[in-house]
């Protein structure tokens, strides 16, 4: 059906090599590295015509999505959201906010435990970020 | 998001006599001249060395970005005093005024004029004033204050509304302005006194409390909160908003705000002395503290706690920091270190609960840390090592309690290419137990070790081709993906339940090696899970759909249980999840996610969206919800839910949603709103019905009986065109309990 | 201070020097050079007109032309006022110094400048008005921090 193995990383020359600016400690940065590192994207320092990309910081946000008729919260959606600012190499800035949705089951009954829940979330949350972030570059770089 | 050009555009409207072409900067770079010069112009001038200068005919003064145009003047330069009078005009970055007369005193850069209209740069604020004092303080930010004056941001001679004030203050580079003394008028008529408040005179928003407004509603009654700033000290504010509600009284609000470079937080306190609408006439309160940290280079620490005086405090006040229909309010400090490779963390963790349910355990303390060897690039081994320390204990004061302490080292051997990449993990879990927990009602102490392996081994494949698509050529990508998972059965019945509960198997938790969250159930697996997610691309790369599907065959039945054998597993395939997200044009949008039990053909869960948005103020969206068995329970949700907000036109917007209960055939939460904007004012009608819950005295355990509900209409009155944007239709969507949206502190 | 230079002599140096005995007039020219006691003019070409005997000095008016002329005299100690225009024209009797043509007067800092200056020397008080014709207004420079904190003398 005319598939076939995806030969290389296909990533557009102005990605080579890249700077990237984050908060420090920040979580999702040093996955995006990795990602870098994984994609033979090689980070350097600021430069002229390197495409510059500045990670701010992250945020974790909540909404109600369903309610029980007795008032009680049966689904919350968490919003996770980066902001990207890319710097491509001919100069222009693209600022856009990364967002990954993510719904889970509310039981009052067991706080703790839901809480644990949240922190895993938030933590797959982060690596489909990075994806979505590598989508972004390459399309913002794309010939 | 452009401000609709239209009505920003005529409300800023400056008066006749403003002349926009005002530029102070040409002296001083002539002239190169190390002290700030003052140049002075005219038909005539007689000058006497050292004393005074008197100047007639079309007399211009250009000092330190001040300007001033008059008939007659004269400078003093023993003095430094330059005193015009006949009619003057005064111009500076901030503040245009055409006044009767006026006294700069060059040496102490002040500058007094008297019987004055002033106009502030840039907004549509004017008024007049007996006399205006402005001064540049420390950090040469010019402090205006005027005496007997009037303030006001609308067009017009007879404004809609206008404050009068014995005195009026603001500061360059402070977003506030206080008053006091002060009157509003509506149309010309004085409708209410206030002795002090404040008002925001820039864009520069800060949450929460932001103008004087006037709202109603069926609880409360009318409510008129007036907001007062202190800007203690340049990286220090407070803010202090009395709220009068006529059904329950005047409420205090307070926040403190504290900024410096090593540490940043924040105090709120909410207080009501006797709230009149109980027959107990109790005291009502709500504080919250949050303060974060940063040590050094590794250590950081972060605290979040608050507390309300009742379950019901939240439902009847609202919070900007908690929502509505929140289940507890979750406390905790931490200290979280990090550096290369290593990450710890130790907190303390607390609830307290808004309603009639279990109590939860608190840990006191949590300890963990995390290790793990750099990822290598294509293939390669990582070694990682999680641990945890964890002491719970119950709330409610009863002797249940337990120690835990886990340690997690894992192996894994990886290989990565552009094309295929797959793994193989091997884990060792040790966990070691010393708890004392009720066995009916006898509290009974156990000593539980458990240690069992885990076996994963993950495979994934990157394919592609060139797709057509209605004349849009683009790329097809397809990643199947298929994972194995062993984890042997331990009968962990008599260990207590801390912190797991079942985890969610939607589309992400197909490919999760744990089923239940937490440490205290880790179930036993003998299973493969098959999925794969196809996504199409355009030419510049943008994604217009995705689809992900995905199913677990079981090998064995999973034998591992919560409490009771419901939560085991015995069909051999889990439900079929799949999801959709499909960018059909550029303003139409269709997401979907569904879980569908093959064995029982029934629909486990599902949700789907469509939705048209032009821009943030411009969007319509209808979404279903369907969800069996909600949390291990029998209780199933179906709701349907509507949303939009539509700019009619530059002055009238409307906003509104609506959320349905298909199986209790009941509104949960529904919300429709007129806004009507002119240049300085804007009021907004809304028609709301929502939950109005009162879990009070309801004893723990109990089947909640279906909740009351709190219709009314609300209006609220908002002193507008103190700034250029006009943020008001994002608010009305965020009303309600389904568009608030509660933030959530990220450690690192 | 400044009546105690109209004591001293008036010497005047130029390249040449050309005498009109009926019309008691002196023309001298290129780099003319003027002292008396700290009052200091130099002009392209100098004019001296007397009603009286030129060579006693009485009621001699000079018309100095340059581009510039300039002036430059001691007002009190250390306190020099300096000017420059087209054409300075000083009136020994009366003291009174008239700049004419994008005159320019500067005092420790303070800078005046106009199409037309009168400066009275006694009074120490300088006129400036704007020719109808002529779009240059009056221009005055003060630098307050630097007068105001410096000279508590006088």
């Amino acid at each position: 059906c005319g598939f076939q193995l995806r030969g290389s990383y296909q990533i557009p020359a102005q990605l080579a090599q890249v700077s990237l600016e984050a908060p420090a400690r920040s979580e999702i940065a040093s996955r995006l590295r990795d990602e870098f590192d994984r994609y033979d994207i090689q980070v350097v320092a600021r430069g002229q015509d390197i495409t510059h990309i500045e990670l701010l910081e992250d945020s974790l946000d909540r909404r109600v999505l369903s309610l029980l008729i007795s008032g009680q919260v049966a689904e919350y959606e968490l919003i996770y959201t980066v902001p990207v600012r890319v710097h491509t190499a001919n100069g222009d800035i693209q600022l856009q906010d990364i967002q990954v949705l993510r719904d889970y089951q509310e039981d009052p009954n067991f706080a703790l435990a839901k809480t644990r829940e949240l922190e895993l979330l938030v933590n797959e949350m982060r690596s489909d970020a990075v994806h979505r972030i590598m989508l972004l570059l390459t399309q913002l770089t794309w010939e | 998001q452009e401000p609709p050009i239209g009505l920003a555009a005529q409300c800023i409207a400056p008066p006749d006599w403003y002349s926009s072409d005002y530029s102070a900067a040409d002296i001083a770079p002539a002239l190169s001249l190390a002290v700030p010069a003052l140049s002075i112009q005219a038909d005539h001038a007689e000058v006497l060395w050292q004393q005074q200068t008197s100047y007639s005919g079309n007399v211009t003064l250009n000092y330190q970005q001040q300007s001033l145009r008059t008939e007659r003047a004269i400078y003093d330069q023993q003095t430094g005093r330059f005193e015009a009078s006949g009619g003057i005009v005064y111009q500076d970055p901030q503040v245009a005024a055409r006044g009767e007369s006026v006294i700069t005193d060059t040496l102490a850069d002040t500058a007094e004029l008297n019987q004055l209209d002033y106009y502030l740069r840039g907004t549509a604020a004017r008024g007049s004033a007996d006399r205006l004092f402005i001064a540049a303080n420390e950090d040469s930010a010019r402090q205006l204050s005027f005496q007997q004056a009037s303030f006001t941001t609308c067009p017009g001679n007879t404004p809609v509304w206008e404050i009068r004030a014995r005195q009026i203050q603001m500061n360059e580079d402070e977003g506030w302005g206080s008053a006091r003394g002060a009157q509003i008028r509506l149309f010309d008529v004085p409708v209410v006194y206030i002795p002090r408040f404040s008002f925001p005179v820039t864009d520069e928003r800060k949450s929460g409390l932001l103008y004087p407004t006037v709202r109603s509603s069926g609880r409360n009654g009318i409510e008129i909160e007036v907001p007062y700033y202190f800007n203690l000290a340049p990286n220090y504010d407070a803010t202090i908003a009395p709220r009068l509600m006529t059904e329950r009284g005047v409420m205090g609000v307070g926040e403190v705000r504290y900024l410096d470079t090593e540490q940043a937080g924040q105090v709120n306190l909410e207080y009501l002395h006797n709230d009149s609408s109980r027959q107990d006439n109790s005291a009502r309160y709500f504080w919250r503290l949050e303060h974060e940290a940063q040590l050094n280079q590794n250590w950081s620490t972060y605290i979040d706690a608050s507390q309300v005086s009742d379950v019901n405090y939240i439902n009847d006040f609202g919070s900007a920091f908690v929502n509505r229909a929140d289940s507890h309010l979750y406390r905790r400090g931490q200290a979280n270190y990090v550096n290369a490779r290593w990450q710890a963390q130790v907190q303390v963790e607390d609830f307290q609960l808004l309603g009639p349910y279990q109590n939860p355990f608190r840990t006191i303390p949590r300890l963990n840390t995390q290790y793990a060897t750099e990822t290598p690039r294509r293939q390669g081994w990582v070694f990682d090592w999680d641990s945890e320390l964890t002491r719970f204990e119950r709330q409610d004061g009863s002797p249940e309690q337990a120690t835990r302490i886990h340690g997690e080292p894992g192996i894994t051997y990886m290989m990565r290419r552009p094309g295929w990449e797959w793994s193989a993990e091997s884990r060792l879990l040790m966990t070691h137990y010393e708890q004392e927990l009720l066995e009916g009602d006898l509290l009974t102490r156990r000593s539980i070790t458990r240690t069992l392996p885990e076996f994963r081994l993950h495979g994934q494949l990157n394919l592609e081709r060139p797709f057509e698509f209605a004349g849009t050529q683009g790329i097809q990508t397809l990643q199947p993906q298929a994972q194995f998972l062993y984890t042997p059965y331990r009968d962990q019945r008599e260990i207590g339940v801390f912190d797991s509960v079942p985890l969610q198997d939607d589309y992400n938790g197909l490919f999760r090696k744990r089923r239940f969250s937490g440490l205290d159930r880790i179930a036993d697996a003998h299973q493969v899970t098959l999925g794969a997610t196809s996504s199409l691309f355009n030419q510049s790369a943008e994604e217009l759909l995705r689809l992900s599907l995905g199913q677990i065959f079981y090998f064995s039945d999973s034998q591992t249980q919560l409490f009771d054998d419901s939560t085991q597993v015995e069909d051999n395939t889990s439900e079929l999840a799949a999801e959709l997200d499909f960018r059909i044009s550029s303003r139409w949008f269709f997401n979907s996610s569904v879980q569908y039990d093959n064995q029982l053909n029934t629909m486990q869960k599902s949700r789907s969206a469509l939705e048209y948005r032009k821009d943030e103020n411009n969007l319509i969206q209808l979404n279903f919800r369907q969800l069996r068995g909600l949390t291990g329970t029998e209780t199933d949700v179906e709701q349907v839910g509507a949303l939009g907000a539509w700019q009619v036109s530059p002055q009238w917007s409307v906003a509104g949603h609506w959320y349905r209960d298909l199986r209790n055939s009941a509104t949960l939460d529904a919300n429709f709103g007129v806004q009507y904007e002119s240049c300085c004012w804007a009021v907004r009608v809304s028609a709301y019905r929502r939950i109005d819950r009162n879990f009070e005295g309801i004893q723990a355990g109990l089947p909640l009986s279906p909740a009351e509900f709190d219709t009314g209409i609300s209006l609220q009155f908002v002193i507008a065109g103190l700034s250029a944007d006009r943020s008001g239709l994002a608010g009305m969507l965020q009303q309600g309990i389904f568009g608030y949206r509660r933030p959530f502190y990220l450690s690192h | 201070d400044a009546s105690r230079d109209f004591q001293q002599p008036i010497s005047i140096e130029a390249d040449d020097q050309e005498l009109d005995i009926q019309a008691n007039r002196v023309i001298v020219r290129n780099n003319v050079i003027i002292r008396q006691g700290s009052l200091l003019i130099t002009a392209d070409r100098l004019e001296v007109v007397s009603d009286g005997d030129v060579s006693q000095g009485e009621g001699e008016v000079f018309i100095a032309t340059g581009s510039p002329a300039t002036y430059q005299q001691e007002v009190e100690d250390g306190m020099l006022v300096e000017a420059s225009a087209s054409e300075i024209r000083y009136d020994a009797s009366t003291r009174i110094l008239v700049l004419q043509g994008n005159a320019q007067m500067l005092q420790s800092g303070n800078q005046v400048s106009a199409n037309r200056i009168t400066y009275y020397v006694d009074e120490q008080r300088v006129t400036a008005e704007r020719d109808q014709d002529s779009e240059e207004r009056v221009r005055t420079i003060f630098q307050p921090r630097q007068n105001g904190g410096s000279n508590q003398g006088n």
